[in-house]
């Protein structure tokens, strides 16, 4: 869900309270997706960015057993680019070939790599809730959103098994 | 109040599996934020400013979901803590649904909705205004040590005695007849 965890890049094209046109402006993902559907704003295409944070970060979890540190915000810039690139590639039926190809290619990449991302720190987060639940140290290396999981199901093991 | 404040408080309402602190009046400040960005719409819907009006809904959606998740978080952990009988942190309304829970949950009457309901914030009493209200329990006949599920000792008790306990054993205590609920207040 977009709520304005990520900001965005934009390009303004039509000028728009102080605004004018060709102003490079951050928004919040939420207002760059509503400016953006009403054309007052194009969106600068970070998406290769974010795979490439993506791949990183993936590295990382996989070159360490304990669950890293996540870069804050990435998991909502991800869900952006992939909502603008199936956007783009939806509403854009005159562009060419090996444009909508290229944004295929990384719609493709950013979604497989997004979902590897979430299934890999998954994996580490419920080891960590059978041998850590809990801990303060796991939690400050979450996302909003794994440390309700993890909490969650922290409790639901320490309710079975017991604390440890 | 505004969409970060209300993204900061789910993070941390995520971050613990106690309740947040809140404001007393955040409920009131939530339903003002919502207020506020119905008549801005509207008020961009009558000088025909069609963007910023989808602004302002998008961004009373967005203010929506994340005080549903808020809520949802926090009702979560009330449950919880009615099941334990121990309130801590609740704010407005929060009070009387834990209240109604506690009363389910115990097998009690559950209290007309009209009716005012307390809460205490600890087993032993809380301070309401000027006013301190305890409950406690009336003794009807003598009852020997009893633990309770963190093992700490209640008793024994004679028969009038008049003792502070943990709602589950006095739910108990009540239930087998061996004891009355009372509220004192002073």
């Amino acid at each position: 869900m977009l709520m304005g965890r990520a900001f965005i890049p934009v390009k303004v094209l039509k000028s728009f309270k102080t605004w004018k046109t060709g102003d490079m402006v951050l928004l919040e993902d939420w207002k760059a997706k509503e400016l953006w559907e009403s054309g007052i704003v194009e969106i600068i295409d970070e998406s290769e960015k974010i795979i490439s944070e993506l791949d990183q970060v993936i590295a990382e979890e996989r070159a360490n057993e304990p669950i890293m540190p996540i870069p804050p915000g990435l998991y909502s810039r991800a869900e952006f680019y992939i909502y603008y690139l199936e956007n783009y590639v939806r509403n854009k039926a005159e562009i060419e070939i090996d444009v909508l190809n290229a944004k295929m290619t990384k719609l493709s990449n950013l979604k497989k790599k997004y979902q590897h991302l979430k299934k890999l720190r998954f994996k580490k987060i419920l080891n960590a809730i059978m041998f850590r639940p809990g801990s303060l140290e796991i939690l400050n290396r979450l996302a909003p959103e794994e440390k309700k999981i993890y909490l969650q199901i922290s409790q639901i093991r320490n309710e079975w098994l017991g604390e440890s | 109040m505004d969409l970060a404040k209300l993204r900061e408080l789910l993070e941390m309402e995520l971050s613990s599996n106690e309740l947040t602190s809140l404001d007393e009046e955040f409920y009131e400040e939530f339903d003002s934020l919502m207020k506020a960005l119905r008549i801005k719409a509207e008020s961009s819907k009558e000088r025909g400013e069609e963007i910023e009006q989808q602004l302002y809904l998008s961004e009373l959606g967005i203010a929506e979901k994340l005080a549903r998740e808020i809520i949802r978080a926090r009702l979560h952990k009330i449950v919880d803590m009615a099941v334990e009988g121990r309130p801590f942190n609740l704010v407005g309304d929060e009070k009387k649904i834990f209240s109604i829970i506690a009363t389910f949950i115990h097998r009690e009457e559950i209290p007309v909705l009209e009716e005012e309901i307390q809460v205490e914030e600890t087993e032993e009493a809380v301070f309401k205004a000027d006013k301190r209200i305890f409950t406690a329990y009336l003794l009807l006949q003598d009852v020997p040590k009893i633990l309770d599920e963190h093992l700490r000792e209640y008793g024994p008790f004679k028969a009038g005695d008049l003792a502070t306990l943990p709602r589950t054993l006095g739910h108990i205590l009540t239930q087998r007849e061996a004891a009355r609920r009372v509220s004192i207040s002073y």
